[in-house]
C-alpha cells in the first residue's frame, strides 16, 4: 500500500449521520456511578489510494477519559472490525473520529494507539498516516464543522526538535445518486415543524417536482422582468446562460410532433388497459377459487 | 395480542442511508441480500421506529448461515453503541418490484410470529436513484396469522389448505398490508443537513422527469408476461385437480356402494362383512396442489400491473406536460 500522505478525504455521509447518532445517544448505557464521557470516539474504515483517503464507516468504541487518564476498549475494536471486515472485506482501518472541537492533549495516545494498529495491519510497509476526523457536536459557531487532519512530523525551531503538527486535509463529501435523493427528502424533513415527512406515494412526486420547477421558472421570469423594467443592472453573463438554457429546448415539427405524441400516448394507453385486464382477470379467478 | 397494530414506521436518516449504501451500485444486483433492523416501538402513537440497521455479511462459499451469525454476533456489541437491541424486522431490495417470494413470507412469518409488531422494508435502489425516494413497509396481515398453526420449536409451519383459506375467508389481497413509512430527523441531524447543503448542494438527479426513461418497463412487461403464464398454468393444475377429485368421489361412492351390496348379501348368508376402509388404499385420493404458490404469484403479478399502470400514468403527464410546451413555445 501507499506510504504517502494522504492529501484529500472523501467522506460518504452515511460515515457523519452515523457520528452524530452516537453522540446523541452516548449516555444510553452508562450505569449510576460512572461518568459520561464528553466526546464519542470510534474508528474509521475505509480504503487509501494515492493521496487519497476514503471513508466508508464508522463505529464507535467505548472509552474512558479522566483528566490524565485515558482507556480504551482494545477488544471491543478489534471484535468489530473483524465483524465490519465479513461486511466490506476491503476496508482497512484508515483512522478514528472524535466528536470534539479542539486537539487535545490525551489525543496522542489515541493516535499512537491507531498507528499501531495501522501498521501491525500493512506489516510495515512503508509509514502509516492515521486521519483523524472531527466532527463538532456542540456547535460553537452555530454550524457543525467537519475537520480532517494527520499528523505531520516534522522539525520545529532552530534546534531542529522533532515533533508533531496537525495537517489539515481537504475534505469531500462523496454522494451516490441514491444518497442524494434521501437527502433531499430528508431536507424536506428539516423544513417541516415536527422533523417527520411522510414519504409520498403515487403520483405526488411527479407532481411535486413539476410544481418545483414551476416556482424556479417564476423566479427567472421576475427577473427578467426586473431587468426589462429597469430595477436591476442587466448582467450580460446571466442572459446568454438564460438564451442558451430557452434556446436549447429542442423544436419539432407540428405534425412529426403530434404523430410522436398519439403514437406514444396509444402506447401507454394500451399497456394500462392490459394491465388492468390482467387484475381483473386475477380478482375473478380467485372469486372462482374460493367459492367453490 | 390486543395492542393495536402501527398505523406508521419510522425511519431514522442514519437507517436510510445505510440501506442505500448497503445496495449501492456494486451489489445492487445481489437479490438474496437481506439485513436486520433494531428499533422501538412508540405504543403512545402506535409507531415503529426504525433506529438501526445491521449490514448484511458478503456471502462466501463456506459459510451458508453467515447471516444469521453475523447478525447475533453484532447484536452482542450493540448495547455499547448505546443502540435499541429489539429486533423489529429486516429489509431487503426490489429490483424491478419482485418482492412476494415463498422466502419474503416466510422470513416475515417468523418475525412476526416473536414480535407482533415487526415489518420488512423494502428498498428500490433503481427508483431511488432516479429521484423518488423508495422505502415501503409490509406486514403480514392478523387474519392470516391467526390461520396458520405454527410449530415455535421448528420454525416450521404447514401450508394453508383450500379449506382453512376458504374459512378463514382469506384472498389474496389480505395477505399483506401496507404500511406508510415516514421519515424523521433530529435537531443535529438538521444542522448536519443544512451544512452539508451549503457545502455543495444537493441536486438528486431528477431523471425521472424526462421522458424516455422506458427500459424499466420493458422489463416489468417481460416480468409481468412470465407471471400471467405461470398464473396460468396454476389455475390449469387446479381445474385439473379439480376434475380428478369429482372422478375420484364418483369412483369411491360406486366402490362403497358395491361394497355395501357384497356386505349385504354376507350378512344374509352369515359371513364376515368385508371392511370399507379399503376404499381408501384402493382408490387414493389426490393430491391437493398448494395453494401458497399460486397466492404468492398472484400478489406478485398485482405488484407488476401495479407498478406497470403506475409507470404509464407518469409517463402520460410528462407527455402532455412536453405537448404544453411544445404549443406554446
Amino acid at each position: 500500500m501507499e506510504a504517502t500522505q494522504p492529501n484529500l478525504c472523501k467522506i460518504q455521509p452515511t460515515v457523519l449521520f452515523q457520528i452524530i447518532d452516537y453522540h446523541e445517544r452516548k449516555g444510553a448505557n452508562i450505569s449510576e456511578k460512572e461518568k459520561a464521557p464528553n466526546r464519542v470516539i470510534g474508528t474509521l474504515c475505509g480504503s487509501i489510494d494515492g493521496g487519497v483517503v476514503t471513508v466508508g464507516s464508522c463505529y464507535k468504541v467505548p472509552h474512558k477519559e479522566d483528566d490524565n487518564e485515558v482507556a480504551i476498549n482494545m477488544q471491543f475494536n478489534e471484535d468489530l472490525f473483524k465483524l465490519q471486515k465479513k461486511v466490506a472485506p476491503n476496508d482497512m482501518i484508515i483512522g478514528w473520529f472524535t466528536t470534539s472541537k479542539q486537539i487535545d492533549n490525551n489525543d496522542m495516545t489515541f493516535m499512537d494507539y491507531y498507528a499501531r494498529l495501522m501498521s501491525t495491519a500493512r506489516q510495515g510497509k512503508g509509514g502509516v498516516h492515521p486521519i483523524v476526523l472531527m466532527v463538532d457536536t456542540a456547535p460553537t459557531n452555530g454550524k457543525i464543522d467537519i475537520k480532517v487532519y494527520t499528523l505531520l512530523k516534522t522539525k520545529i525551531g532552530k534546534r531542529q526538535i522533532e515533533g508533531s503538527m496537525p495537517l489539515w486535509l481537504q475534505t469531500e463529501i462523496m454522494y451516490s445518486d441514491a444518497d442524494r435523493t434521501i437527502l433531499d427528502e430528508l431536507r424536506k424533513c428539516s423544513a417541516s415543524s415536527s422533523r417527520k415527512l411522510t414519504l409520498p406515494t403515487g403520483i405526488d412526486p411527479l407532481k411535486s417536482s413539476v410544481d418545483s420547477i414551476i416556482d424556479n421558472l417564476k423566479v427567472i421570469q421576475e427577473y427578467v422582468n426586473d431587468i426589462l423594467e429597469g430595477k436591476r443592472k442587466p448582467n450580460s453573463i446571466a442572459g446568454r446562460l438564460l438564451t442558451d438554457f430557452f434556446h436549447s429546448i429542442p423544436h419539432a415539427d407540428a405534425e412529426v410532433f403530434e404523430k410522436m405524441l398519439n403514437s406514444n400516448v396509444n402506447d401507454y394507453l394500451m399497456v394500462l388497459y392490459l394491465s388492468q385486464l390482467a387484475n381483473v382477470e386475477l380478482a375473478l379467478n380467485e372469486k372462482l377459487i374460493m367459492a367453490q | 395480542m390486543v395492542a393495536s397494530p402501527i398505523e406508521q414506521v419510522q425511519i431514522d436518516p442514519v437507517v436510510a442511508l445505510q440501506i442505500a449504501k448497503c445496495f449501492n451500485d456494486e451489489r445492487a444486483q445481489d437479490e438474496d441480500r437481506i439485513g436486520q433492523l433494531t428499533g422501538y416501538i412508540d405504543r403512545s402513537s402506535n409507531v415503529l421506529e426504525v433506529t438501526h440497521s445491521i449490514p448484511s455479511p458478503v456471502e462466501t462459499e463456506d459459510n451458508f448461515d453467515e447471516p444469521e451469525r453475523y447478525a447475533l454476533d453484532y447484536l452482542k456489541y450493540i448495547r455499547e453503541k448505546g443502540c435499541d437491541h429489539l429486533q423489529v424486522g429486516w429489509y431487503t431490495s426490489s429490483l424491478n418490484s419482485e418482492i412476494f417470494t415463498r422466502s419474503f413470507l416466510n422470513n416475515l412469518v417468523s418475525f412476526q410470529m416473536n414480535l407482533t409488531e415487526s415489518t420488512v422494508i423494502v428498498y428500490d435502489p433503481l427508483k431511488t436513484a432516479q429521484g423518488h425516494c423508495s422505502f415501503r413497509a409490509f406486514r403480514i396481515s392478523q387474519d392470516y396469522i391467526d390461520m396458520i398453526k405454527y410449530d415455535a420449536e421448528n420454525d416450521y409451519w404447514p401450508e394453508p389448505t383450500l379449506k382453512e383459506l376458504r374459512d378463514g375467508k382469506i384472498s389474496t389481497k389480505d395477505i399483506f398490508e401496507e404500511i406508510p413509512v415516514a421519515l424523521k430527523t433530529s435537531f443535529l441531524a438538521n444542522m448536519l443537513i443544512y451544512e452539508l447543503e451549503d457545502r455543495d448542494s444537493f441536486n438528486p438527479r431528477k431523471s425521472f422527469l424526462e421522458p424516455a426513461t422506458s427500459a424499466s418497463l420493458e422489463k416489468h412487461l417481460k416480468l409481468l408476461d412470465k407471471v400471467v403464464d405461470e398464473v396460468v398454468n396454476d389455475s390449469n393444475r387446479f381445474n385439473q385437480f379439480q376434475k380428478v377429485t369429482g372422478k375420484n368421489q364418483q369412483q369411491r361412492q360406486t366402490w362403497m356402494a358395491k361394497r355395501r351390496q357384497e356386505n349385504e348379501q354376507r350378512r344374509a348368508n352369515g359371513q364376515d362383512e368385508l371392511p370399507l376402509d379399503e376404499v381408501n388404499s384402493v382408490h387414493k385420493l389426490p393430491e391437493a396442489p398448494s395453494r401458497i404458490e399460486p397466492m404468492l404469484r398472484s400478489v406478485q403479478m398485482k405488484e407488476y400491473t401495479d407498478a406497470v399502470a403506475d409507470f404509464a400514468t407518469k409517463s402520460l403527464g410528462k407527455l402532455f406536460i412536453t405537448d404544453a410546451f411544445q404549443k406554446s413555445s
